[in-house]
Formats: C-alpha cells, structure tokens, sequence
C-alpha cells in the first residue's frame, strides 16, 4: 500500500473511533440502572429537590440520545465537563493523569524495546548460546503470565523487601525533595509498573526481532558483505539490525491498543495514577463525564499513535517512499 | 531443553488438569465451599511419610494441628506430633485422611474452604471460558476473514474497516465500561456467557485479518484456477481447496489465545467484576490475595495464579508445537 | 608468475547429498582463470570456499587444501545477483564507502567501470538502479580495493545480450590492469573469449583444463563436446 493510501485509511478509521467509541461508551453508562447521584438521594441531609436540581443541569432526566448531543456540543468547545466524583472539570484531571499514563507508558515501551532489538539481534547471531535459552525461558515465562499477577508478587515481594514504594506515582514527602531526589522518587515509583507493562513487550519484541534477524542472516547480501571482509559487528547491529527492524516498526501500530490496555491494568493493580486507574473508579462511581471524557482521551491517543506509526514507517523503509512498498 | 520433551510434558498436565477437573467431585478431597473458620487460612498440610522418630510408615500421613496466635492475633497452626492422620479413602473421594486431620494439599483461604479443591471447580469455570471464548472470536474471525478474502471488492473492504475497528480499540477500557453498565443483579451464568461474549468481540479482528490474508493469495493459486476452469461452484472451492490451508494456523491461533481469554477473566474477577461468590473462577480465588497483610503471612493463597500460569505455559508450548509442525508452504512470515 | 592460489583436492561433502570434487586447480597472477559448469555443479560453492566464508551448515564438510599466497584482502568478489547483492534500506553510496577507501578510490573505480554515477546518484538505493548498473557497481566495489584476485560468480547471468557484451568488456579492461580473474559460468564461449586457462566442471568433478584453443579443439569429455555443440552459430538464410 503506498503511503498515501494507508494515510488516507487511518483517517477513515479515526472518525470511527473518535466517534462511535464515545457513543457505544455512552450508550453502555446508560445502561446502567441510576446514576451517580442516587448516592446523594440516599443521604437524608441533601433535600430531593438538590438532587432534582443536580440531575436537571446535567441533563440527566433527558433521554439518551439529547444527553449525547448536549455531550458533544460541550465537547466541541473542548468542555469535557464535570466530575461528580473528584468534584472538578474533567478535562483537569484527564490531563494530570494523561502525562502519568504517557509517562509510565512511554518509559516501558522505550526500554523494552531496546533491550529487545539489542539482545533480539545478539540471540539470533549465537541461538545456540546458554544466553538465547534464558531469554527464551524468560520471555516464555513472561507471555504465560497474567499481568495483575505478576504485579500482585512483585508488590508482595518489595512489601517484604522494603525497598519499593508499594503504589502510587510520589511518595508523600515528594515536595520536599532535591531535583535528583524528585527524579529517583518517580524513578522507584515507576519500577514494579514499568517492569510489568515492559517485560511483557520485551518478550514479544524480544523474539519477533530474533526471528527476523535470523531471516535476514540468511539473506544473499549478508554473506557478500562477509565476503567483503566487513566487520561482523556492523553486520550484525548496522545491516541486519535496519533490515530485521522493519516488520516490528509495521506492527507498531498494532501494537498500540494492547499497549494501552496493558499499561490500564498495570496501573489498577499498582495504583499509578493514570488514565486507566481513573476508568475503573469513574466507571464504578457511575462518573458519567470523567468516563466519556477518559475514552475519548484513550481514542484521542490511539489515534495519534498510529499516526505516528506511520510516519515513522514511511521515514524507515526507503521503498515505501518510492511507492514500491513492500516491507519485509 | 528438548521441544518434544516440554511438549509432552504440556499435555500430560493439561490433560491431568482436565481430567481432574472434569472429575472435581470425585477429585477433590473437600467441598469446595465448605467453610470451617476454625481452620481458616491453614497452611498446606505436607504429607510425611517418616515420622519424628524417624520410624518409616508405608501409609503416607499428615499431622492434626492445632490452632494458636501469635503477637499480633495471628493465627498458626503448629503440629500435634503425636497425633497422626493417615492417608484413606474420603468420604466421597478417594483422597482423604482420618480424623481430626486434614489434607489441605494447598492449604485454606480466609473462611477456611480449601483452596486445592476450590481450584479444581474453579477450574471448570476459568477452562472453560478460555476455550469457548477463543472458539468463538476465532470462528467468526474466521468467517469474516474467509468471505472478505474471497469475494474481494466492496465485501472485503468493509469488513476489514470493521475488524479493524475492533482491533484499535482500546480494550480494556471498553471492558470496564462495558461490564461497569451490566446491571449487578446478573445470575452466575448470565455473568458468564457475557464475560466470553465481550471477550471474544475484542478478540476477532485479529483471526479475521490474517485469515483474509492467506484466502486472498490461496485464491490467486493455480489449483484455484484449476478447479474454477473445471466448473467447480465456490462453496466447494472454498471449503474443499483453500480453506483447508487456513486450519494449521487456526488450530495455533485457538491454542495461542486460550491464555488470553482466562487472563482476560481473572483480571476481571479479581477486581469484582467478573464471575462473582459464590461461583467459583481462578479469577475470583485471587481476590484474597489482593490483601498484604493476608499474602505477607499466608502465600498459599496465591496457588491459583500459579496455576493460571501452568496452563498459560502450556497452552503456549503446544501453540508452538503446532506451529513448528506446518507444512512449510502453509507457514505464516509473520509471528503469530 | 607467481601462484595465487593453490586448490590441492578440495572436496566439499554433504551429509545426504552429492560430493563435489576432489577439485584441484591454480590460479597465478596476472591470469584470468576460467571455471565452466552447470549450474548447481558447485561452483559458487567453490568460489565462497576460496573467500573463507563458506558456513558449515547442516553438516557440510570441507576438505582439502586452500592454499593462498595472498591476503585475504586482496579477494575480491562479484555476487550473481546484483539485486539481491546489496543491503536494500542502504543507500548504494554509504555501501561502497563502507569498504573503507578513500573517495579517490571510489571515484576511480567508477569511472573504470564507466558509471556515470554523480554525487547525487550515490545517494540512490539499490532498487532504483537498474540491473546492468547494479552489476557494474558490484564489479567497481571489487575493484576499489585494488585487488589481486576477482572473482566472478556468473557475472553475466542475469543480464541480457548487449549488457553482457559491456561487462565482458570491462573484465577485458580488468585484466589488462593484471588483476587475475578467476571467471565463473556456465557459458562456455564467454570463458574462452576472455580466459587464458579454464576449468571444465561436471558433476562436481573437473574434467577438462587447459587453454581455450586445447580445449575448443580437442575436447577430452563428452560433456565438454556437448557444450560447444549447444553454442549456436548466426546462420544468415
């Protein structure tokens, strides 16, 4: 597919999402028996006519579709509402807690992925090494097991240790501290989350890039750049490394939702404040606008990092650029 | 480690835990909701078969215990070493140890139930999601991708913006919200059938891609042409000569999502939103170990995790397996 | 003239499959060597043996004796296949100065091999040139070098007729420098246009060496008569 084409594709596909994810969301909220406000119904100090009052400026008497419209008026003025829970516009604490996800996300994501093309490439060049076994065993292990466990060990275990903070993104006396202590706080906080989210990655990534690389050792040019007497080294992390890349960086875009999904459960079960920690409680508290506004958000995201996907496919394989196409 | 070795060993415990838990009731040493709060949170009671005197007893036992606090009003259970229990048949299986002593393979969870048998019935649950949700995305993936792969045009290109649509979306959140908006009054079998149905309508894009990839070029191949060109119809075509090329990687694809779908479960009935008490699933058996303070002092709560993760393994081994043993021409390039 | 490289009973065995060989042949300075054969009779297999970068995979054995009488560096190679000859995501440019000559070199040998490659056209990618200048890349990347020996595998193979005629040319050119050509293929006449010595490869085995005009004259094996017989002759009605 030539790029314009594919470009011209994800834009088709965004409008769809951007559009009838919110409403499926929206639908599924009102299918929910009440609504965040019986809480305050049940309390006898807040008179009915305060609830009634509450439930008229939201909308919430309306039927289901006029609620949808009056959504996405305020939406389109970039007013992602009111949080009954948390008592603030949604889009204030959507934005806190997007740098927390990008944040968690971005970090895992990076090392992961750099350790598994370096060690991918290194596996594949000696796959008889006692090194390749353990990376195998340890990336099979990794795929075998469910993400919350693993963080629910991890947690016990640095409970036990002492050395990890248990939760959460700072500690309590974060305020207090140098630049660096501020640095290594968020550091130790990120540790269990991003070890969970990046190890699952790093074993997929791990051994699709070995696989690859190992097509590609077999390849023709390959052996002429031996003939050539090129070093093996920059064989190996110069050639083989860009032509095995490839596919990975065409799965990127792939990748992406279960990258999202993923970093959402490791934050409910580490409590790092993120967009997906955010969903369960807002979805629990019956938060009408903080859920609408947190799947636009995800899709927003989503979004854009298929976008970015793209281009970054068509910056790395030159035959796309000339509309030969054709990755690996 | 040798692959035919790790395989074998995959399906003896695959089989042995389903037979076991196809047999729960005559397996399991206790009823799994049996509580008995006298002996809650019990450690595992590891069989002996030489006593403290050293004396070697051809009749495996355990020994009673008896229940004690620590600081802390913490419970432990220390052993009656003159008192021992030997291993016979119980009452309604064919484990089983004499009285006062009890054979809590894997201890006791908070109310005293035991947790080995509480992992066989749950077992039954979990299993039995992973499979039905995996044959129900990859059947419909595989349909969808069979008919866009094959007809090509206008039929192809919608529904393959459809499964992609499935595909970009962001899963988990779409979970929640959508077992969030269930109204919490569902009976244990509704609650069921609508954990395989969201998980699978996450699921079958992907099944449905890749199938539409291999029909499209298996459509272009001359035996295709050969067999248009004798007049055969398109049902047999289809069915008889290019589909059949489809079934080695569904056959891995089924094993390989297997895990996701009892993932996908017990992370939702561990945070309540799944399969709830007093149905049993390995999701909800861990909701005890969310607690530090009961995981810090009791670990065996965790077994069922443990056990998540064996079939998981071997699930995945024997998806492997099944790869390695394609034709090569049917092989896909691409991971899997 | 000194000896470049001495074969002495090279014999390449495959667990489930044929032998090639025992092969025994020199090559000596300033001399183009030609080995004919079928092809699958081996003979790339000989010529990556010679390079030292044959890998023993799935059981494959050497034996024999690879005696050279110069550095490994002053091989030089040309592929088959000059599509698949190069690192595709790299422009062609950054591939020939990663032999590690100066630009003055480089240059050089491009002009030697006549490619009206500019500064900017370095900067193409390996599929936008065409097959012919691909081939006289691959032949300029050998020469840059200054090697001793070059060795050509099937050069001309995946060219057509006028090309072909072009790069014989520059193989001409080549050894008029006194660079020694150690010239692979399966067509015979191509050889005895352009070698001094040949090699007649049959199943493996060497069955005919000696001058062109020898061999053209009086063929010793049946395979050799068959392929002179198969060059076909322009015959004008």
């Amino acid at each position: 597919m030539s790029p314009r084409h594919s470009f011209f594709n994800r834009c088709l596909m965004a409008i769809p999402l951007l559009l009838l994810l919110p409403l499926l969301t929206f639908w599924l909220m009102h299918l929910m028996p009440g609504n965040y406000f019986d809480q305050l119904r049940l309390n006898p100090q807040i008179s009915r006519a305060t609830v009634e009052q509450y439930e008229k400026l939201y909308h919430l008497n309306e039927p289901v579709l006029i609620q949808y419209v009056y959504w996405l008026k305020q939406l389109a003025r970039l007013d992602f509402g009111y949080s009954f829970a948390y008592k603030q516009p949604v889009l204030d604490i959507l934005v806190s807690r997007l740098g927390n996800t990008v944040l968690l996300t971005g970090f895992s994501f990076a090392w992961a992925w750099i350790l598994a093309v370096f060690l991918g490439l290194l596996a594949a060049r000696y796959p008889r090494s006692i090194f390749n076994r353990l990376l195998d065993g340890i990336a099979y292990a990794a795929l075998s097991m469910p993400n919350f466990f693993l963080c629910l060990i991890l947690l016990h275990l640095a409970a036990a240790w002492g050395g990890l903070p248990l939760g959460g993104m700072r500690s309590v006396d974060y305020e207090a501290l140098s630049a660096s202590g501020k640095v290594l706080d968020i550091l130790s906080h990120l540790a269990i989350p991003s070890f969970v989210l990046g190890i699952g990655i790093f074993s997929f990534l791990f051994r699709l890039m070995r696989a690859q690389a190992q097509e590609v050792y077999e390849r023709d040019f390959v052996l002429y750049l031996r003939a050539w007497r090129i070093p093996g080294y920059k064989i190996l992390f110069k050639h083989v490394a860009r032509n095995a890349i490839n596919p990975l960086i065409t799965l990127l875009g792939m990748q992406l939702p279960a990258l999202v999904s993923g970093a959402a459960l490791v934050e409910i079960f580490t409590g790092w404040p993120g967009l997906g920690q955010v969903m369960l409680q807002a979805v629990r508290a019956q938060d009408l606008f903080l859920v609408m506004g947190n799947m636009v958000m995800v899709s927003a995201l989503l979004v854009l990092g298929n976008f970015l996907s793209d281009i970054l496919l068509v910056i790395v394989d030159p035959r796309i650029r000339s509309g030969k196409g054709g990755a690996s | 480690m040798k692959r035919g070795f790790l395989f074998g060993v995959a399906i003896l415990f695959l089989g042995g835990l389903t037979l076991a838990t196809a047999f729960a009731d005559r397996v399991a040493p206790y009823d799994p909701n049996l509580e008995n709060r006298a002996q809650a949170l019990h450690p595992p009671t590891p069989l002996h078969f030489w006593d403290e005197k050293g004396e070697f007893h051809k009749r495996p036992f355990v020994y009673a215990t008896q229940m004690g606090y620590e600081a802390n009003m913490l419970r432990t259970y220390s052993q009656v070493l003159k008192k021992k229990c030997f291993l016979r048949r119980g009452r309604h299986a064919p484990l089983g140890v004499q009285a006062p002593g009890k054979l809590y393979i894997l201890g006791t969870d908070s109310r005293g139930r035991d947790i080995f048998s509480r992992i066989l019935y749950g077992a039954r649950t979990s299993l039995s999601i992973g499979i039905l949700g995996a044959f129900v995305s990859v059947a419909f993936g595989f349909l969808v991708g069979a008919l866009a792969g094959y007809f090509g045009g206008w039929i192809d290109h919608l529904l393959m913006r459809v499964a992609e649509f499935f595909i970009m979306m962001p899963a988990l959140y779409l979970l929640l919200a959508l077992r969030g908006a269930l109204p919490p009054t569902l009976d244990s079998f509704q609650v069921y059938l609508l954990i395989v149905l969201i998980l699978s309508a996450i699921g079958w894009g992907g099944v449905a891609r890749v199938i539409r990839g291999m029909v499209l070029s298996l459509r272009e191949r001359d035996f295709v042409l050969a067999a248009r060109v004798l007049g055969r119809r398109t049902p047999e075509i289809l069915f008889r000569h290019i589909l059949p090329h489809t079934y080695g990687y569904l056959a891995v694809i089924v094993s390989i999502s297997i895990p996701g779908y009892i993932f996908g479960e017990s992370f939702l009935s561990v945070l309540g939103l799944g399969i709830q008490e007093p149905a049993i699933s390995w999701g909800n058996l861990l909701t005890e170990s969310l607690s530090y303070s009961v995981v810090r002092f009791h670990p065996w709560v965790l077994f069922p995790g443990l056990f998540i993760f064996l079939t998981a393994f071997c699930l995945n081994i024997i998806g492997d397996a099944l790869k390695a043993s394609q034709s090569p021409e049917d092989k896909l390039k691409e991971n899997v | 003239m000194n000896t470049l490289i001495d074969v002495k009973d090279l014999v390449l065995d495959y667990p489930k499959g044929p032998r090639f060989g025992p092969m025994s042949f020199s090559i000596a300075e300033k001399e183009a060597f030609g080995l004919v054969g079928e092809s699958g009779a081996g003979k790339s297999t000989v010529a990556l043996a010679l390079m030292n970068v044959l890998k023993f995979k799935g059981g494959r054995k050497l034996k024999g004796k690879i005696e050279r009488h110069c550095s490994a560096k002053e091989i030089a190679y040309v592929p088959q296949d000059p599509a698949a000859a190069l690192d595709p995501l790299f422009t062609v440019g950054s591939q020939i100065r990663e032999l590690g000559c100066s630009e003055v070199a480089i240059l050089e040998a491009l002009e030697k091999v006549k490619l009206p490659l500019t500064g900017m056209s370095l900067k193409s990618y390996p599929h936008e040139l065409s097959g012919g200048m691909l081939q006289r890349l691959l032949i300029a990347m050998a020469l840059v070098r200054r090697p001793k020996l070059l060795i050509a595998d099937e050069p001309t193979s995946s060219l057509d007729v006028i090309h072909q005629a072009e790069i014989m040319k520059l193989f001409h050119a080549v050894r008029a420098e006194g660079i020694s050509v150690l010239f692979i293929t399966h067509h015979l006449p191509l050889a005895m246009d352009l070698c001094s010595r040949m090699a007649v490869l049959y199943e493996g085995k060497i069955v005919e060496t000696g001058i062109p005009r020898e061999i053209y004259e009086a063929p010793r094996h049946e395979f050799t008569r068959r392929l002179l017989e198969a060059v076909p002759v322009l015959e004008v009605a």
